[in-house]
Parts: C-alpha cells; sequence; structure tokens
C-alpha cells in the first residue's frame, strides 16, 4: 500500500462516519431542517409546550401555550389537545370552543392526513346552532389546534355524535375535511 | 313566491357529498383500524344509489310501454322520458346534464338530479325525494309525474309495485263555478275571476284585443249575471265550457296574476303602446320577457332556529322580517322580480335554497343572517362570500374537467359532476366579491357600524349558487345594544335600505347593467 492509498481510506472512513453521524442525528430527531412558522405544519414543542387557539370576544383566535404529555401516538395526542380546548383557556378574556358536555368520541388519522374526530354530546344530540362567527370561531380553534401540534394532519373532518353532518352548526360546511385557517389567527 | 312541500324532503347534494367524504374514509381504512364512530359513518345507507333497476309497465293512453323504474330506498324513480314521449309534453335537457324542463301546454316545469325542489312558473314545490340520473336518463318520482301531469294534464296514476304495473288515467271533467267582478281605478281596469280552487289552466294573451284562460280538464260554470262594462278598458267577457275570453279595447294590453284564499285570476287592464309594424312579408319574431331575478334567501325557519339573544330574539324571525321589508324596496326601485325561498316560518334545507336560485336562473342570491359570537362585545355587521379553501381539490378536480373538455353527459350522474355542480359557485367569485364589497360599503356608511369587512368562509347555502352569491350578517344577536337596535323597525329598515342601495350600485362584469330588465329572442 503506499501512502497515497492510505490518505485515500481514511479519508473515505471519515466520510463514512460522517454520513452515519448525520444519519442517525435525524433519525432520532436530534436534528431537523427549519420548518416555516405556520399552523397546519407540525411545529416543534416548546420546552414541550404545544399551541392552542382559543376563540376571543374579537372574532379572533388567541394562541395559549400549554404544557401537555405529547407522547403516545396521533390519537392520545388529538385527545389530549381536545379536552384541554373543551377544559378552557388559562386567558382571561377567551372562551372554550365547546359546550363543557362534549368528549372525544373517537380519532381516527387516514393515510391522506385527514383526521376524522368524533365529538360527543349527551347534552347537546347536535352542534349548539349558533352566530356564524360562533360556528367559524368553535370549528377553526379545533382544527387549528389539531393541525398545528399533530404530525402528518393535513385537515380535520369533524363528526358529531358519530355523524358527519352537512354543517358544523348551521352553517359551515362540515361533509369535507377542513384544512387550518392562519387569517383567523389574532396577530397580537 | 314562495317554496310549497309535497310531501317530504331530502338532500341528495347532502348525501353525495357525505359519500365522497365517505370514500375518502374507506380508503383510508385500508391502512389500519377503524374507529367505532368512523365505521359507523360508512355504514349508512346510500339512498342514492338503486336497489335495482327493473322495467315496468307504462298503462295509458290505450297503450301499454315499457318504462325504466329505479328502486331506491325511498320509493320508485321513473324514467321522465319515456314518460314524455307516452304522455305528451317537450322534454329539453341543459347543456350539462343537469337542467331538465317539460313544457306541457305553455306550462314549464323546470328540475334536475340532485334537487328535490321543482319550478312551475313562479312556485316552487319539493319533492319527497330528488330525481337521479343514469345510463337510462333522468329518472323522477311520481310525484313529480303527478304535478306535471295532473295539474295541466289532468291525468292520475297510480303505481302497483307487486305487478310492475304504473297505471294512467284520466280524470273525470268537474264542475267549475266561477264568479266575476271588475273595477275600474286610476286609469287601470282590473277583472277578477273566482273560482272554489286553483284550476288547471293557462292564458293565452298572444292575440292582441284578447285574452284568453284555457280550463284545462274541468267544464266552467258561468256566473249568473256579470258586471256591467261600460266603462274601462274590458269590452266583453265570453264564457265558453273550457274557456274565459276577454275583449280588450283597442290598444289595451293585459297582465294577469294570481291571488289565494280563496283563488282568483286577475287581469289588470291598461292602455298599451301599439304594437310596432312589422317588416313586410316577416313576420314579428316572438319575443318573451326576460325578467331579471334577485333571490333573497332568509336564514334558518322552522325548526332551525338559528342564533337567539339572550332575551329571545330569533335569528329566523328578523332575517325573514328583513327579508321581506328589502324585497319591497328592491321591487320599488328595480324592474326585477324578487323573490324569497321563504316567505313563512318553514324548514328549507341549505342546498335547496341555491337549487331555487338556480331555477330560476337568477342574476344574484343573497343569504340574510344576524351573527353571534363568545362574549357579548362583538358587534357590526360582515359580510361573506365563498371560500375555496376547504374543497381545493374538488376545485382542481373541476378545473381539470374544464382542462381536458370532459363531457359531463356521458355519464350524466357521475360523481364528477355532481361535483361540478354543486361547485357553481367557483364559477363567480370575482363578481360574488364585488357584490359583497358594494353591500358592506353601504352598511358601514348608512348605519356608522362598526365595519367587520368583507371574509370568505366555506358556507353551504353558497356552495351551489350558480350566480353571485353572499350573505350577509347584519349584526349579534350576543350584543344587548344591537339587539335592542335589530328589534327596531326604523333600524330593519336603513339595513335594508343600504342593501337595495348596493343591489342598484351592482354591475356585472364589463359594466353591462344585468338588473336592468330587457327582452331576449325565444
Amino acid at each position: 500500500m503506499t501512502r497515497h492509498h492510505g490518505i485515500f481510506f481514511v479519508a473515505v472512513f471519515v466520510l463514512i462516519g460522517m454520513l452515519a453521524t448525520v444519519a442517525w442525528l435525524y433519525r432520532t430527531g436530534r436534528f431537523s431542517a427549519p420548518r416555516p412558522e405556520s399552523i397546519g405544519e407540525p411545529k416543534e414543542p416548546v420546552d414541550g409546550a404545544v399551541r392552542l387557539y382559543f376563540p376571543g370576544a374579537d372574532g379572533r383566535l388567541h394562541e395559549e401555550l400549554r404544557a401537555l404529555d405529547a407522547s403516545g401516538g396521533s390519537v392520545e395526542l388529538t385527545e389530549r389537545l381536545v379536552a384541554s380546548l373543551i377544559a378552557g383557556p388559562d386567558t382571561e378574556g377567551l372562551f372554550a370552543p365547546l359546550p363543557a358536555s362534549t368528549t372525544v368520541g373517537s380519532v381516527f388519522l387516514a393515510s391522506d392526513g385527514t383526521l376524522y374526530l368524533d365529538l360527543m354530546s349527551t347534552e347537546h344530540p347536535v352542534p349548539p346552532v349558533s352566530g356564524s362567527q360562533r360556528e367559524i370561531l368553535a370549528a377553526y380553534s379545533v382544527i387549528n389546534s389539531v393541525c398545528g401540534n399533530v404530525p402528518g394532519v393535513r385537515g380535520v373532518a369533524l363528526l358529531w355524535n358519530g355523524e358527519q353532518r352537512t354543517t358544523f352548526a348551521g352553517n359551515l360546511d362540515t361533509t369535507r375535511p377542513l384544512g387550518p385557517n392562519r387569517r383567523l389567527v389574532s396577530s397580537g | 313566491m314562495t317554496a310549497r312541500t309535497v310531501g317530504a324532503r331530502g338532500g341528495i347534494l347532502r348525501r353525495v357529498k357525505r359519500r365522497l367524504s365517505l370514500l375518502v374514509t374507506a380508503l383510508a381504512m385500508m391502512a389500519g383500524p377503524v374507529p367505532e364512530a368512523v365505521r359507523a359513518a360508512t355504514e349508512k345507507p346510500q339512498e342514492r344509489v338503486a336497489l335495482y333497476t327493473t322495467t315496468a309497465v307504462l298503462d295509458g293512453n290505450g297503450r301499454q310501454t315499457p318504462i325504466s323504474v329505479a328502486m331506491m330506498a325511498r320509493g320508485p324513480l321513473f324514467s321522465i322520458r319515456t314518460a314524455v314521449e307516452q304522455l305528451g309534453g317537450t322534454l329539453r335537457v341543459g347543456p350539462l346534464g343537469q337542467s331538465h324542463a317539460v313544457e306541457l301546454d305553455g306550462t314549464e316545469f323546470l328540475f334536475g338530479p340532485g334537487s328535490s325542489a321543482i319550478t312551475v312558473g313562479q312556485e316552487i314545490l319539493e319533492l319527497p325525494q330528488e330525481p337521479v340520473g343514469g345510463p337510462l336518463g333522468l329518472h323522477v318520482p311520481l310525484e313529480l309525474l303527478e304535478a306535471i301531469y295532473s295539474e295541466v294534464g289532468g291525468l292520475r296514476f297510480i303505481w302497483s309495485p307487486g305487478e310492475r304495473r304504473l297505471v294512467v288515467t284520466r280524470a273525470g271533467a268537474e264542475s267549475l263555478p266561477v264568479t266575476v267582478d271588475v273595477v275600474h281605478l286610476k286609469g287601470v281596469s282590473t277583472l277578477v275571476l273566482q273560482f272554489p280552487r286553483r284550476p288547471r289552466h293557462r292564458v293565452d294573451s298572444t292575440f292582441p284585443g284578447r285574452a284568453i284562460v284555457h280550463i284545462l280538464g274541468d267544464r266552467i260554470t258561468p256566473p249568473p249575471t256579470l258586471p256591467r262594462l261600460d266603462e274601462g278598458y274590458l269590452r266583453d267577457i265570453r264564457f265558453g265550457a273550457q274557456e274565459i275570453t276577454l275583449a280588450l279595447a283597442s290598444g289595451a294590453a293585459a297582465e294577469s296574476y294570481e291571488l289565494t284564499d280563496p283563488y282568483r285570476l286577475v287581469f289588470d287592464i291598461f292602455p298599451g303602446a301599439a304594437p310596432k309594424a312589422a317588416a313586410p312579408g316577416l313576420p314579428p319574431p316572438p319575443r318573451r320577457a326576460r325578467i331579471p331575478t334577485i333571490v333573497i334567501d332568509p336564514g334558518h325557519g322552522g325548526s332551525d332556529l338559528g342564533a337567539q339573544s339572550a332575551d329571545g330574539l330569533l335569528e329566523k324571525e328578523i332575517a325573514l322580517r328583513l327579508a321581506r321589508i328589502l324585497r319591497t324596496k328592491l321591487q320599488a326601485r328595480l324592474p326585477m322580480r324578487v323573490v324569497l325561498t321563504r316567505d313563512e316560518d318553514a324548514d328549507l334545507p341549505l342546498e335547496t335554497r341555491a337549487a331555487i336560485a338556480n331555477q330560476l336562473k337568477a342574476e344574484l342570491f343573497i343569504s340574510l343572517h344576524l351573527n353571534a359570537s363568545f362574549g357579548s362585545s362583538a358587534h357590526g355587521a360582515e359580510t361573506y362570500f365563498l371560500s375555496l379553501e376547504a374543497s381545493d381539490e374538488r376545485a382542481q378536480l373541476a378545473a381539470d374537467a374544464a382542462n381536458i373538455g370532459s363531457n359531463p353527459r356521458a355519464n350524466p350522474l357521475s360523481d364528477l359532476e355532481l361535483i361540478l355542480w354543486d361547485m357553481a359557485q367557483s364559477q363567480h367569485l370575482a363578481r360574488s366579491q364585488h357584490l359583497a364589497t358594494l353591500i358592506q360599503e353601504e352598511l358601514n356608511e348608512a348605519l356608522d357600524l362598526h365595519d367587520r369587512g368583507v371574509k370568505q368562509a366555506p358556507f353551504v347555502v353558497l356552495n351551489g349558487a350558480a350566480m353571485p352569491a353572499v350573505l350577509v350578517e347584519f349584526g349579534f344577536l350576543s350584543n344587548p345594544e344591537e339587539v335592542r337596535l335589530l328589534r327596531d323597525p326604523a333600524y330593519q329598515n336603513e339595513l335594508a335600505d343600504a342593501i337595495a342601495r348596493a343591489f342598484v350600485r351592482y354591475r356585472p362584469a364589463g359594466n353591462r347593467p344585468e338588473l336592468e330588465g330587457g327582452e331576449v329572442p325565444e
């Protein structure tokens, strides 16, 4: 083996080692490309926190950071997110989007990125009918929170007591999945 | 015009949409275990799909003819093409296979797949189930055949499912007493023909100086005495067994309309312009008046209360009140027909509201609502037009179909075609936005309201409207101060005034005055 052959083999060995290290970092989630800041794209947890979107009296959704157990799969995380929304905001002046009697019936994430979310309430056989602003804020509070925190979710199909309904509460089309709505989120 | 219910109503669009969504669900389910609720949603009966198709016998007019029947979960549907061929009338089908029109003795019935509404003249009827298309053409419920042929042709239908036989008989002629009254006021002679019930009839005004009422099926019993006709523009009334002929004064013209409870057929007769002379040797081209139409949709209704204030003011009531005021104002300002989707406190499916506007070929559609929000501080008006955010894939599907020059008629009931129809509003978004902007400007200026601006949302009621369409939220029932205002008739009047001004300002693309009346060749 000549001296040049020795340098070549060392260089190849170092290169393979670097590639293996990068691959390991990606696989273990220790390294990732920067993501754009937008609802709909799963965001990196902020010190284990999730972003919840609660309706405000100003007709906007307001972001609240919450520490939430992010273990488990998309189903468990969605259940915890929606339960937190139903429990209500920490911030004064914001509102819980759904009646307190609402529970999560079942959750199913389809391979096309649609999350089927069945909301249940024995007190309300159908979603309480309201004005369109309340309806829009309630629906997108859930949709934005789920799309913004659960990896792989592109849109949410809302069901109520096992039924896929024409509208969520009288106006909003829920016959197909709804994607997140950034414009409703308060910039303040 | 009001919507009238023939039977129980349904919503095929709703089911088709659900079916499409559930199809996605079903495909997705292949990838893993299925939650109970999703499984339950996918296992609903597919009411749009025929249980089976068969051939029955159409037994009428002395002939027995095979007729295709689609057996649905909610009852049989019959081939409209065969029915029209055997029972009379003319069937016209629109370019997309959606709009169907049967004309019988001068009366036109408009209907189509996916809509339980039929338009008959100025009346909307509601079918218990929607017509459905297929390889053998459109199939319609028996109630639609009865609406066409009982109303105008005097036929009766008896369906025997065991024998698979549809028997058609001619109803016996009944005596039809009529009373006559004439008044002459302010340069108009008004003739009132009163009947014990609405007779099957048509009015023929094609002959100058005459108007003829043809009674279909029944026989007229003339009144024992007639009013004096010394003055005014009505010269004579003659009664035949099945027709009433009005002789008008020279140069006079007549317009007819109907009143109910009791049923009256009314003619307003007034001095008209002399007809223009036709070119020598050429008959004048037949023309019909094209009356521009605006459809106003008072939101909610019946069991659907909509939003309500803390002290019980209901959205459905204020929306209807505003719609009636707006109708009056528009009719006073614009030469147009203004139609309410509901003129009473009645349930009306969301899809039917746009279908009514489509069937009337309306120029504009406006849905009136009152808002509510979290808390009590939100206030002001906002105007919406449709957002396609929730349906990008469907919009893309429509665009793809247009690009490849697809022919939806190749399969008249393809899901694609229904999607295209369902997304009819996507063709009118720019004009919808224009109208929404005008309305918002007028509301802001007139009432010094908090400007909540023009917004977009995927509202079901706007989805299927094949014309510029907007939804107006006039104020918040969750705000006590706005509730007080919204109760005030003067405030309601100002709100309607603002909307009316926006309609007067509205011009379609190319600055053609869309809302001005005109005539189009037949």
